[in-house]
This record gives C-alpha cells, sequence and structure tokens, in this order.
C-alpha cells in the first residue's frame, strides 16, 4: 500500500471513528444514567460508569411513572403504539404495493399524471392538513380514535410507499407481465403469484421505513389519537414534563430507552435485509 | 427431442389481420398492414429493429390495444379477445420465466390459472417435460438454469397448453452463436414434429432463412415483401429488402439502364454490362437505376469487354468460402470466392457478373422494376 491510499484509509477511519463517537455518546450517557440511581446521578460525571448498578429506573419507568395524573409507567403507551402502529404499516404498505404495481407495471390511463400528484402530496409539510383533517374528521365521527389515527397514517404513508414499490416494480421487465397475461393471469393474480413473491427485499424495506416512522410519530398520535389511545411517544413527553420535585433522569432514561426500544430493534434485527432492498430500489429507479 | 407420439398436441389455425392500425399516442406504428397466415405455416417477421415486427406480434398475441382493423384467427374474430381466449403460446426474448417459481411451477401456472385439474396439470407438465427433454430441470428455480435451458423451459411453457398458434419474440437473441444455432433447429424440429401455426420475429437474417415457409420483411410498420426465403433472395422487392437478405449484403452500382440495338445494357462510366439474359431489363424504360449483384454472383475471370475491374482492399478468409473486398470508383463491392485461392490486396480482380440472377431498381424509389 503506498502513502497516499494509506493516508486515505486513516482519514477514512477517522471519519468513521468521529461518526460512531457522534452517534454513541448520547445513546451511552442515556444507558449509563438509566442504570444510576438518582444520588449517584447527582454526584457523578455523566460519563461515568454507575458504581451501584441499579434497574429500578426501568422499573419505574414501565410501571409506575407518572405522565400526567396517570401514574401507570410507558406500559399502556407501549401497547397503544403497537395497536396503531401494527395496523397502519400493514395498510399503507399493502396500498402502497397495490399502487406501486399498478403505475409501474400496467401503465394506466393518466398514470404519470396521478403520480406526480401523489408525489406533490408527499412533499407539501403535513402541518398544513392537520387543521382541516381535524375537522373533517371530527364531522365524521373519526376524531380521538384508534381508526382516526391509523387512516392518517396510512395517508400520509402512501406516497412514499408508493414510490418505493412503483421504482422497485419498473425494473421489472414488460414480458413478464406479457408472460403472465397470456397465461390468462389477471391483476390480482399477478400481483400474487408472480410480483409479491419477487418483493421480499422491497417488502422489507417499506415495512421498516414504516413501522419506525409510524412508531416515532408524535403530533398525528397527540391530535388523533385521543387519550384512549395515546401512542407511547405522547406518553413519554408527558411523563418527563411532569414534575414532582426533584427530576427523576434517571427514569426519563429509561422511559426514552424504552420508547427508542422498538425501531432500534427493528433497525438490528433487518439491518441487511435493509441495505440490500435500499440498494436493489436504487439501482432499478 | 424425440418422435414421440404422445407429445403435446399442436392445433393449426389460419391467421387473418386486416387492415391492421397499431397507434402510440398520435404515432402511428402500424397502418393499413393485411397479412394471411395459413394453417401450419411458418411465418417470420424480420426486420431492423423498430420496424413494427415486435408490435405486430404484440398485436396478434392481445398484448397491446389496436386501434384499427381485425385479427381472426382460425376465423374467429379475436381483435379484442384478451390474450389467453386466443389459444396462442408465446416465447419471449427475456425468457420471462416467473423468477420465485420451480420449472414445474413456470410450465403449469397458465393451466393452474386456467383452473385444471392438479393431476392433469401434473401429467401435461411431465408429457411436455419429456418431450423437450427437461425433465432434470423440473425442479430448479430459473435463476439455476442456463441461458439456454431457461429457453428451453420457456418453450415448454409455451407448448403445455396445446395452443393453435405459437408465437415467438426474438427467442434467441439473448444466446450465444453456438447455442442460438442449435436452439435454431430445434426449434425447426419442434415445428415439423407439432405442424402448428408459428410465427417468429426476428431481426437475424439466418434465424429467418432457415426456418420460415415465408418471410414477411418489415420496414416502417409496413411489410416490404412476403414471400418465400428464396424469392426473397433472388428477386427482392426493393433496395431495402435486398440490402437486408444475405452477408454480406447485396451489391449496387448506379448507372443508366439503356438499349443498344434492341439489346438493353447496363452504363456507369466506362462499364458496358449485356443484360439481355435478365428478362426485367428488357420490359423496362430507360433511365437512371441501381444494378444489384449478390457477392456469389461475380466470378473471377480475365480481362475483356463486360467484366467488372476493381482493386481489391481487404480479404476476409472465413473458413469454407472468402469474401474479397474491391475498391470499385468510389464503392466498395464485395465478392464471394473459394477458401485458398484468393488474391492478395493491392491485386487487380476481373470478375464475370453472372446477369441472369442480378436485380435492378428504380434509382430513385428503389423499387424494383
Amino acid at each position: 500500500m503506498d502513502r497516499s491510499r494509506l493516508i486515505g484509509r486513516a482519514g477514512l477511519w477517522l471519519f468513521v471513528a468521529l461518526t460512531g463517537v457522534f452517534f454513541l455518546l448520547p445513546l451511552y450517557v442515556m444507558l449509563v444514567t438509566s442504570l444510576k440511581t438518582m444520588p449517584e446521578v447527582r454526584d457523578s460525571s455523566i460519563f461515568a460508569l454507575p458504581k451501584a448498578l441499579t434497574f429500578a429506573p426501568w422499573a419505574e419507568a414501565w410501571l409506575h411513572a407518572c405522565s400526567g395524573r396517570v401514574c401507570e409507567g410507558l406500559r399502556t403507551g407501549f401497547w397503544n403504539s403497537v395497536v396503531i402502529t401494527v395496523p397502519s404499516v400493514v395498510l399503507s404498505v399493502a396500498i402502497g404495493a397495490v399502487n406501486g404495481y399498478a403505475l409501474a407495471l400496467w401503465r394506466a390511463r393518466y398514470a404519470e399524471a396521478m403520480f406526480a400528484i401523489m408525489l406533490v402530496g408527499a412533499f407539501i409539510p403535513y402541518q398544513l392538513f392537520i387543521y382541516p383533517l381535524a375537522l373533517s374528521f371530527a364531522s365524521a365521527g373519526l376524531s380521538n380514535s384508534l381508526a382516526g389515527v391509523v387512516i392518517v397514517h396510512v395517508i400520509f404513508g402512501m406516497p412514499v410507499t408508493t414510490l418505493i414499490f412503483r421504482n422497485y416494480y419498473s425494473g421489472i421487465p414488460a414480458d413478464l407481465m406479457n408472460a403472465a397475461r397470456v397465461d390468462g393471469a389477471g391483476f390480482w393474480r399477478i400481483l400474487g403469484s408472480v410480483i409479491l413473491p419477487m418483493s421480499t427485499p422491497i417488502i422489507v424495506v417499506a415495512v421498516i421505513l414504516q413501522a419506525t416512522g409510524i412508531w416515532n410519530d408524535y403530533l398525528f398520535g397527540l391530535i388523533f389519537a385521543g387519550r384512549d389511545h395515546q401512542p407511547m411517544t405522547v406518553q413519554l413527553i408527558g411523563l418527563v414534563n411532569t414534575r414532582m420535585g426533584e427530576r427523576p433522569y434517571n427514569v426519563h432514561m429509561a422511559a426514552t430507552l424504552l420508547t427508542a426500544l422498538v425501531p432500534l430493534a427493528i433497525y438490528l434485527l433487518s439491518g441487511r435485509w435493509f441495505v440490500r432492498g435500499i440498494a436493489a430500489g436504487a439501482v432499478k429507479g | 427431442m424425440k418422435d414421440l407420439p404422445d407429445g403435446p398436441m399442436g392445433g393449426t389455425s389460419s391467421i387473418r389481420i386486416g387492415d391492421l392500425g397499431i397507434r402510440f399516442g398520435d404515432h402511428d406504428v402500424i397502418r393499413g398492414l393485411s397479412l394471411d397466415i395459413e394453417p401450419g405455416e411458418f411465418l417470420v417477421l424480420l426486420g431492423p429493429s423498430g420496424c413494427g415486427k415486435s408490435t405486430l406480434l404484440n398485436a396478434i398475441a392481445g398484448l397491446i390495444d389496436v386501434h384499427a382493423g381485425s385479427i381472426s384467427i382460425s376465423g374467429r374474430d379475436v381483435t379484442r379477445a384478451e390474450p389467453k381466449d386466443r389459444g396462442i403460446g408465446m416465447v419471449f426474448q427475456s425468457y420471462a420465466l416467473y423468477p420465485r417459481m420451480t420449472v414445474k411451477q413456470n410450465m403449469g401456472f397458465g393451466l393452474k390459472v386456467g383452473g385444471m385439474a392438479k393431476a392433469e396439470i401434473a401429467e401435461r407438465v411431465a408429457r411436455t417435460a419429456k418431450f423437450l427433454q427437461i425433465e432434470p430441470l423440473l425442479g430448479r428455480r430459473p435463476a439455476d438454469l442456463s441461458g439456454g435451458q431457461r429457453q428451453r423451459v420457456a418453450i415448454g411453457r409455451a407448448l403445455v397448453r396445446d395452443a393453435e398458434v405459437f408465437l415467438f419474440d426474438e427467442p434467441l437473441s439473448n444466446l450465444d452463436a453456438q447455442l442460438r444455432a442449435d436452439l435454431r433447429i430445434e426449434i425447426k424440429r419442434l415445428h415439423q414434429q407439432l405442424g402448428s401455426t408459428m410465427i417468429y420475429v426476428t431481426h437475424d437474417q439466418v434465424e429467418a432463412m432457415t426456418l420460415a415457409d415465408r418471410i414477411a420483411v418489415m420496414k416502417g410498420g409496413e411489410i416490404q415483401q412476403l414471400a418465400a426465403p428464396a424469392e426473397i433472395y433472388a428477386r427482392p422487392a426493393n433496395r431495402f429488402v435486398a440490402g437486408f437478405l444475405g452477408t454480406p449484403k447485396m451489391n449496387f452500382l448506379e448507372g443508366e439502364l439503356g438499349f443498344a440495338e434492341g439489346r438493353p445494357e447496363f452504363r456507369a462510366g466506362g462499364l458496358r454490362l449485356d443484360l439481355s439474359g435478365l428478362p426485367m431489363a428488357g420490359r423496362a424504360a430507360p433511365g437512371p437505376v441501381v444494378l444489384g449483384l449478390r457477392p456469389e454472383d461475380l466470378a473471377p475471370a480475365g480481362d475483356g469487354p463486360g467484366m467488372i475491374a476493381g482493386e481489391v482492399v481487404l480479404t476476409e478468409p472465413l473458413g469454407p468460402e472468402t469474401i474479397v473486398w474491391l475498391r470499385l470508383g468510389s464503392s466498395q463491392i464485395s465478392v464471394r470466392m473459394g477458401a485458398e485461392d484468393f488474391p492478395a490486396p493491392g491485386a487487380v480482380l476481373h470478375l464475370r457478373p453472372d446477369l441472369s440472377r442480378a436485380s435492378l431498381f428504380d434509382r430513385d424509389s428503389g423499387q424494383r422494376l
């Protein structure tokens, strides 16, 4: 290896190391703080490892911490988030797949125009839609309901999932569709028997994007879910902002980590698929 | 392939295309095209890319919408029918096998969609696989097959449906030369054994010449000539057809058609060629023409009247024969010569043209006189 390449390598590794520190340091601080008792949090450096390891803050955050006047920890919010995220992800990915398939492979009339409109929809800041949407939902009797928040997530997730699937499917040769049509298969049969079985990488990508996005959502959950279905994020903010004397930083850190655990787990478990799917989409799109 | 009495059943159907028009947006790809195909005929649609041959095939398959005219198969009007209701099997250039299905599932998919019982599907797939000798491949996925195997499976998928008409869309274009030659022979044998009506799209003139009962040479969405391969080769309807078939292509000499003492004569510069052996020359009117001569219709000879002389610029030894290129004025002509006895570049070669096999084209329109 010659000198200039060596220097290049060193620079690269330095950059990787700095980036790693930048992202991992906050995580580290949160993790160690969540494992300390409050006196230790007060007295030691935020970077110090816990002297007496304790999991009490985690139990407190999950079971008893107060969000507003309700002191049940984050567990109700966790289940609310699951109940909101699962149907929202399934529906938005399914609709995106059908849309992408129809737009890319069936050359429907005005397909390009419809796609353009959908994309414009995706790029308008959605805060603009919130007030009219809240009013419409109120008049339709959907405000403060699980159905309401799921519908909002599906609507706002659809442009992105449609885009992802359309780009992936536009790489499929037209002959494959023609062969299936000669074989007598129709719109749904081709989708189910030929196209979806080829779609695993891109489905994984869409599910990851939607699941993390919807799980991390705060605004829609706050506005559309109502008190009974408050997602974990909304409860977390409530928990952190509820003050009774001293701020229990260790509990706050534990609660935040608990909330972030699901997206984190999704990325860790599916990282390889995610990269593969993104790459496949990028090459073909 | 074996001669099996219990092989796939090939029906035979006539196809009648009347005044067909196909439009993409405002652009007419095919206009007023008519074509009759006999039952059991092997018709090749030949032309350069963009000539409309694949579009025509897709229209016959029902994969693209027809803007005007009609298509009927076996006397039944199928202009608006779905592809599956036309009794066709189709083989594609990119094979178009379903990637997540095994060979067996690929071949049986159409039958399954059609609602056939499982046992019968299995039996038909097995019979076709045996016929094509692809039984060892039945459990594999397309990704695990070579190009030639994939195309054989794709042919099997078309055969298994006992279609009346088989459509081939450049099926050999993605294969290497050796495999292409092998599969070409297999397709020819397939046609002989099944006797089905087949329409075959290609830009490869060798495939067209070897496979076809009749060739339809296409350009710009129109059929330039529709005839048996030998007829097209010997009597091309225009300069495009003449240049498209044959390697190297036909030599063209620009000149005048005149008459000397009632005998037709081709004149170009100092060159005078007596055309009395060419019946078409006697009927034509004098004027500017293009004389077409195949490379094999020129034979080396001594100097003398009626000879074409040129300087050898390049030789291409092909094994059984050698192509010799000569400079003739501003143009180049090619001559087909023996494997060993050919002149070196720089030599002057005198050629005796076999004018009874020549073609004459109008210089402006390019049409055969």
